[in-house]
């Protein structure tokens, strides 16, 4: 009795982990697990419904305008607004989306021209975020709400990671007289679905764990990024803080190849121009990636004067933005071709199992103990007499 | 801590396997972001859930090891599979 006292404890403290972490979180989880599986194809239905620009085909090896054009086409289809910066496709290399606002300070909107980058010419295009699938991702992004949307959605998966680590651990006690694998189909229903729901549950395990673990480090996003921005952005332009914005600026095509030779081997990804939430006011900050796969997924600023058009700084961004950005695809698994997306959704099924049974499982136990209640209630008296005997 | 019994490396190994399987996959996937890699990735990852849940569903009625000696009820928590949910 007392050897087994602290197991029993310990028992009793992951059980009830796991149980409150996955009743507290799954109502939000089933929404994630709902609304992302659409989301997993998210290229191939924004195309079919016709919320992704149509790029006219023309001859390969057509040559790309200059980027300074590309913005006055950007700054020409949307008067009155101002350029924030220009961001590059890597999916779609022949276009860049312009992201435009009100002001330069103004908080990037859904405000965006994509140009075709072999004619300048302004692609239409249904705004960003806009339509069934944009609805949806706003929904699984922050439900609405913004960043308290979005960190509340955070701490979800943080309970579904504790749900899942509390579940590893008594995995254990719970199968260790089954073979991997077993599903007592000649049980009772909870007994069955109980098989079912630890069975998927250790098949998707690793699935689950960095899907959960991605999709916490992502609603941190705004958060990393603004820490970045008072940090290591605010570092590098500390020099220009009184400096005044420059009345004419440097090519944007300088800047860029300005980067690019300081950094060989790199492509641009974003510039984000002079006077943004992303730059200085004296400064492009032009954000260069690799050409691995891994690097490629790694951006690293460099800030070109505005007005000179030199380089002034380059660093790779700090451990936490790169694990951001590692982070994020695999999350959304849209990294890989249209198998691993089929893939995808069929884990993402799989874990909608794992949440639907082990809700039915706490239901059918509750009730269970409720008839058991009720039943010891109503023979108390005779069951304690017959114990007596 | 909880006693390990016999045959606990069956319950652990396969899970193990799996967990690698995916993790490898998807990783792998990552890193290389070629079509053939990612084929590969999505087999891997395709073929741990199949098998998984394919042992379940092979699972025939009467094999019923749990009847017997199904998980050992745990001391003190009143129900052998409350964990479960």
């Amino acid at each position: 009795m007392t050897a087994n006292a602290p197991s029993v404890r310990a028992f009793r403290i992951w059980s009830a982990v796991h149980t409150w972490t996955s009743l507290a979180s799954m109502i939000f989880l089933l929404m994630l697990c709902l609304t992302g599986l659409p989301l997993v194809f998210h290229h191939e239905l924004d195309h079919m419904l016709g919320y992704e620009a149509e790029v006219p085909e023309m001859p390969a090896g057509t040559p790309y305008v200059a980027l300074d054009r590309v913005v006055e086409a950007a700054r020409t289809t949307k008067p009155g607004e101002v350029v924030q910066f220009v961001s590059f496709d890597k999916d779609e290399p022949r276009t860049v989306l312009v992201g435009m606002a009100r002001t330069l300070q103004a908080v990037p909107s859904d405000s965006f021209v994509r140009i075709d980058l072999r004619t300048a010419a302004s692609l239409a295009e249904a705004p960003l975020g806009t339509g069934p699938v944009g609805f949806l991702l706003k929904l699984h992004t922050d439900m609405f709400l913004g960043l308290p949307g979005k960190l509340f959605l955070g701490a979800m998966g943080l309970l579904f990671v504790a749900a899942i680590v509390s579940g590893l651990v008594l995995y254990g006690p719970f199968m260790r007289k089954l073979d991997f694998g077993t599903v007592r189909r000649g049980r009772s229903t909870r007994i069955k679905w109980l098989d079912w729901h630890n069975l998927v549950g250790a098949a998707t395990l690793a699935w689950a764990l960095v899907v959960g673990a991605t999709g916490a480090i992502n609603t941190w996003a705004d958060l990393m990024l603004a820490l970045w921005q008072g940090g290591q952005l605010a570092e590098m332009t500390a020099p220009y803080r009184d400096v005044p914005r420059p009345i004419e600026l440097a090519s944007v095509d300088a800047a860029v190849a300005t980067a690019q030779a300081a950094a060989p081997g790199t492509t641009p990804r974003l510039v984000a121009f002079p006077g943004t939430a992303f730059s200085s006011n004296n400064h492009y900050a032009v954000f260069v990636a690799g050409d691995t796969p891994l690097t490629a997924r790694l951006l690293k600023p460099a800030l070109i004067d505005a007005a000179t058009g030199a380089l002034t700084d380059m660093r790779a961004m700090p451990w936490y933005v790169q694990a951001l950005l590692l982070s994020q695809p695999l999350h959304f698994g849209d990294y890989g071709g249209l198998p691993l997306k089929i893939v995808w959704a069929l884990l993402d099924g799989a874990t909608i199992v794992v949440l639907g049974s082990g809700l039915y499982l706490w239901l059918a136990r509750k009730r269970s103990s409720v008839e058991r209640s009720a039943a010891f209630e109503g023979g108390g008296r005779h069951a304690s007499a017959g114990s007596a005997r | 801590m909880m006693r390990p019994a016999r045959g606990t490396h069956r319950i652990w190994t396969a899970p193990i396997l799996v967990a690698f399987a995916m993790l490898a996959g998807l990783v792998g996937a990552l890193l290389t972001e070629n079509a053939l890699m990612d084929g590969l990735a999505a087999l891997i990852l395709f073929g741990a859930l199949a098998w998984s849940v394919g042992l379940g569903l092979r699972s025939p009625r009467t094999r019923d090891r749990g009847l017997r000696g199904g998980p050992r009820p745990v001391p003190g928590t009143g129900s052998q599979h409350r964990a479960g949910g």
